[in-house]
């Protein structure tokens, strides 16, 4: 399976050098010992607006990961090479997809719990409905971001465009995560923030198809 | 090379998008009664809605016309493209200097997170990234494919960030509370006339900066060596 070759192939980049995880996790660590000063959040304290800057550090966090996911393929013109092998497109748009969407998840597996214990996000208040929204929300954040991160790695403005156009494309997305986030953690019923979810699901789904079919387009030689 | 407006046709529709926008502008102020409430402030609707509703027409023929570009590969496609998203970007930022005047007296905040007006400002983000990724996208063909993907995306945006901002601000009343159907029915025959006005308007900037774009396309193939369109 193509799909598999490609992830593997990115996995088993990361595990011999480490880059995208290490570069990923002290990023939002150090976002996350920033924002403890700047917001001057006390302990057993819940700020309502803390979901939102966990999604915003992620949303930063992915940027860099995806700059680092493509800065491989650039190295030795391994994105001709790779464009070149018999593989179907949307296999390599996949196979990338799954690889980033584990990188990501790791860096927030590590990071997570700095988040509970400076800035007091109440993670276990809710633990499935978290992890629900965390794997969809990541789901969606890998979809578009290597989408776009495909074509910003071959243009001479190269990363600086890639927030630029991912950041406004993810907007439906970071409200979604932030309400459903701030809901679920208040151990409101399901009820509640369901259509947020959906809303996420949905995202996901259509982006990824997007994705598939469109990568075919942009991924020229 | 021909000015777009040396076409005699082209001069006539010109001659009739503007003579219509000068009836426009006198049904407006002379005909349309004052709406209860709302007074002089309640007249900008007939330019924000209209500029609206043609701005999202744009953004359509983007869409399309961008999808077509990346199945078959015809530059005419991307011109057209290319074009749409101008005037669209143009009204947009039209609709989001009208909303808040319009919002100051009758709301009394400029801004106040309307779904519909929060939606086209993050297209609006979305598409000053689209002419970034046209500027420096690199060389022609390779950023007009990534501009149309950015097109394409922006567009299968739209229901999801109109929804997401409407679930976020359930308090925010969605449109000016005005109910067509109870408004004398002059209301509704200007605003149906600004309508047309402003779809010609469309139309002919959209034709305009088509003809511009395929010169400045057929110009650059010349440098290049390239096929014509």
């Amino acid at each position: 399976m193509n799909f598999w070759a490609i992830l593997m192939k990115d996995l088993r980049m990361e595990l011999r050098t480490r880059e995208s995880l290490a570069v990923m996790t002290v990023f939002a660590l150090a976002v996350i010992l920033l924002f403890s000063f700047a917001f001057d959040i006390g302990m057993n304290r819940f700020p309502s607006f803390v979901p939102g800057l966990m999604w915003l550090t992620y949303f930063f966090t992915a940027v860099l990961g995806l700059i680092r996911s493509f800065g491989w393929e650039k190295e030795l013109d391994a994105w001709d090479i790779l464009l070149t092998s018999p593989v179907d497109r949307s296999m390599i748009y996949l196979g990338k997809c799954a690889a980033f969407f584990i990188f990501l998840l790791l860096a927030q597996l590590i990071s997570l719990p700095f988040f509970m214990l400076f800035l007091g996000l109440p993670l276990l208040a809710a633990p499935l409905s978290f992890i629900a929204i965390l794997l969809t929300v990541d789901g969606a954040i890998a979809a578009v971001g290597v989408l776009i991160a495909g074509m910003s790695h071959r243009t001479p403005a190269g990363e600086t465009l890639l927030p630029i156009l991912l950041f406004p494309t993810l907007t439906p997305v970071l409200i979604a995560a932030t309400k459903a986030t701030t809901t679920a953690l208040a151990s409101k019923p399901f009820q509640e923030w369901d259509f947020w979810l959906m809303l996420i699901v949905t995202f996901l789904v259509l982006f990824v198809l997007a994705g598939a079919f469109i990568f075919d387009y942009i991924a020229e030689q | 090379m021909q000015s777009y407006h040396s076409h005699p046709l082209n001069r006539i529709f010109l001659g009739l998008t503007i003579l219509v926008a000068m009836i426009n502008l006198w049904l407006i102020y002379q005909v349309a009664p004052l709406v209860v409430d709302q007074e002089m402030a309640q007249k900008i609707f007939y330019y924000h809605v209209p500029l609206a509703w043609n701005a999202f027409l744009a953004f359509g023929l983007v869409a399309v016309t961008a999808a077509l570009y990346l199945v078959k590969n015809d530059p005419k496609w991307d011109i057209w493209s290319l074009a749409g998203a101008e005037v669209g970007v143009l009204f947009a930022a039209l609709i989001l200097v009208t909303g808040p005047i319009w919002a100051t007296p009758i709301w009394g905040k400029p801004w106040s997170w309307e779904p519909r007006l929060t939606t086209t400002l993050v297209l609006f983000l979305i598409f000053l990234g689209y002419f970034m990724v046209r500027e420096f996208g690199g060389p022609y063909e390779r950023s007009s494919r990534y501009a149309a993907v950015i097109g394409l995306l922006a567009v299968i945006d739209i229901p999801l960030i109109l929804l997401a901002v409407k679930w976020w601000t359930p308090e925010v009343q969605s449109h000016p509370q005005m109910e067509m159907g109870n408004q004398p029915s002059a209301v509704l025959y200007v605003f149906f006339f600004s309508l047309f006005s402003f779809t010609l308007i469309l139309i002919h900037m959209i034709r305009y900066r088509w003809h511009v774009r395929r010169l400045v396309h057929s110009n650059l193939m010349e440098q290049e060596g390239g096929s014509h369109v």
